[in-house]
């Protein structure tokens, strides 16, 4: 930048011919020297001469500055000034404005919004190993989407769907098995087993003292509900399953089920006498009545039908006491029932969907009510 | 002979400039080198060495204090985040006023007044921000003031160029590379804002002479 002065440089010359020259003046000839110039003519001529000044200053070409101070001051009195006024302003900007110091916030930027100082291989490095992590993870989302398309039931988070001719299938081997599958299918259907179904379902995993093929079933109570009273509990209606041991000893079977707002169990009531008040109960054995209507239904070694009443829904609560579950099976025979109002069976539910081939049937509550009546309480073995 | 010793003198001193200039690039490339491996204290000398420099450049580029902070300090975090990237071949002060430069326009274009209100406010604020910025004297401030204000006059080309090439004296090529611009129109900037800057200083000379003499006569 600071180069002698060389007087063959044009751009050094005092005169200024210079072809291209943007603020030289017009037509030839140092302005010193030509003695025509008007009053604006000179000022421009001396704001030209004063850039060069300064541009020769910057530049440290001494010789130049010398000339051209010479040739300035020959323009006429108020160059001087005019320059010195220049200089000033410009003077003033080489002092630096007072600046605050940033260093500090400066890193702790550097070192909150990145890796502080890192190498750029080591961030390219760590940058790699996101990449590689987040196109894993793309990778296994997309698989696990294909096979989520292809083989819907393969990934499912949810329960498999189990269809009823499962618990079919199951009744035949064993009851503790059938009774699981009984759970299995109210869980399907989103609701929490009852009380009496779970019971009866700890039960029957219980090893059997019986050798032959076992019952088990709720016996339907009435329609109407009875009411019920116990010592410390208030008298209520409510429903009762089970063998009731009523026959006026007051007592019950603590094995029957009860509702809960009847049970004087479940109300901490430490006593199993029991007032059924009205006493209009059948105490049918469950477990006859259930026996007997398999063997109706069941041909001689072969299977025995089974009916699941009703499939009225989720919301109808299937496990509602209201709601009677039938399952008959062959191998054990297996009877569960509970209540359900007669004036809630549909047609539908009654006289459908069952066909030949379906082992699913379905059992109008009345013709239950009978046959338990017939099967008069006796166990059945075949 | 007379004529000669002016010449060997600026030989000499050219010499001995270039030898300070090549040692003290070699200290800075040493600097950068650390602070790009992870040296704090390397990182915590190079904003002190140039902080100063690319917040004068910045402050009166836009004339606000706190938009220059602001500035500053993210140029040098994006600086000091890429070190790795700096071009050994090049100064490190231009890719620092570069990315400064950068950050400033587009600070500006998102700080930009969109109404009249917003104007009056954004000038407010610069007159008595710049008063915060230049302690000292009274008349040293008014100076300061009246020069901030004049830089304010300029197109925002001339104040560029005159800064750079006074207040940190660049040369007219470092200046046309920096700006992407031919050295004649840097120069005619140049020369163009070095005559506006006086006339408005001038100008306000001018009418402070005439305030304070109005000032003096009402007084009497």
């Amino acid at each position: 930048m600071t180069t002698p002065s060389n007087p063959n440089n044009p751009a050094n010359s005092s005169n200024f011919s210079r072809d291209g020259d943007l603020f030289g003046p017009i037509g030839g000839g140092g302005f010193s020297r030509s003695g025509d110039q008007s009053g604006p003519a000179l000022r421009f001529n001396a704001d030209v001469l004063i850039n060069r000044i300064l541009d020769a200053e910057a530049e440290g070409e001494v010789l130049d500055v010398r000339d051209l101070m010479r040739d300035g001051q020959a323009s006429g009195e108020g160059f001087r000034a005019r320059l010195d006024a220049t200089r000033a302003a410009l003077g003033e900007l080489s002092l630096m404005p007072q600046c605050p110091d940033m260093t500090a916030r400066i890193l702790a930027r550097v070192e909150a919004s990145d890796r502080p100082f890192v190498v750029r291989p080591e961030r390219a490095r760590a940058r790699r190993g996101r990449m590689l992590a987040a196109c894993g993870a793309l990778a296994v989302l997309s698989l696990v989407a294909g096979v989520q398309r292809l083989f819907p039931d393969a990934l499912s988070w949810s329960r498999p769907q189990r269809p009823v001719t499962d618990l079919v299938a199951a009744a035949r081997s064993d009851v503790s098995v059938t009774l699981d599958s009984i759970q299995g299918a109210f869980q399907q259907v989103g609701t929490d087993l009852s009380s009496p179904v779970s019971r009866l379902a700890r039960q029957a995993t219980r090893p059997s003292s019986s050798t032959s093929r076992v019952a088990i079933a709720l016996m339907p109570l009435p329609t109407d509900e009875v009411g019920v009273s116990a010592p410390g509990v208030a008298e209520s209606t409510g429903w009762a399953v089970g063998a009731l041991a009523l026959d006026g000893s007051g007592l019950y079977d603590s094995k029957s089920l009860i509702s809960p707002a009847l049970d004087p169990l479940a109300a901490d009531v430490h006593t199993n006498a029991i007032q059924i008040v009205g006493s209009q109960l059948a105490a049918v054995p469950a477990a006859d009545a259930g026996a007997a209507y398999a063997l109706r239904l069941a041909a001689p070694g072969g299977l025995a039908k089974a009916g699941v009443l009703p499939a009225a829904g989720k919301d109808a609560g299937l496990v509602s006491p209201r709601r009677p579950l039938v399952l008959l099976s062959e191998n054990p025979l297996t009877c569960a029932m509970l209540r359900i109002e007669p004036e809630r069976l549909t047609d539908e539910m009654v006289d459908g969907p069952s066909s030949a081939d379906s082992p699913i049937r379905l059992l109008p509550w009345l013709d239950l009510s009978r046959l338990m009546q017939e099967a008069d309480g006796k166990e059945i073995r075949r | 002979m007379s004529e000669a010793d002016p010449m060997d003198k600026a030989h000499d001193k050219l010499s001995d400039r270039a030898s300070d200039r090549a040692s003290d690039k070699a200290r800075e490339m040493a600097l950068i080198a650390r602070a790009s491996a992870g040296d704090r204290a390397a990182a915590d000398l190079l904003i002190r060495q140039h902080q100063s420099s690319v917040y004068g450049y910045i402050l009166r580029m836009c004339g606000r204090p706190e938009v220059a902070e602001d500035v500053v300090q993210e140029a040098f975090v994006r600086v000091l985040t890429n070190l790795d990237r700096f071009d050994p071949r090049f100064r490190f002060s231009t890719w620092l006023f570069t990315i400064a430069r950068r950050v400033m326009l587009n600070t500006l274009e998102k700080k930009r007044p969109t109404s009249d209100t917003d104007r009056t406010e954004s000038a407010a604020g610069r007159a008595e921000a710049v008063e915060t910025v230049y302690e000292g004297g009274e008349r040293r401030l008014a100076t300061r003031d009246a020069l901030i204000t004049a830089l304010m006059g300029l197109s925002f080309e001339q104040r560029e160029i005159i800064l750079l090439f006074h207040q940190h004296e660049w040369p007219i090529w470092l200046i046309g590379e920096h700006l992407g611009m031919p050295e004649g129109t840097i120069k005619s900037h140049l020369h163009r804002g070095r005559l506006r800057l006086r006339e408005i200083l001038a100008e306000q000379a001018c009418v402070k002479g005439s305030a304070a003499s109005r000032a003096e006569e009402a007084w009497l």
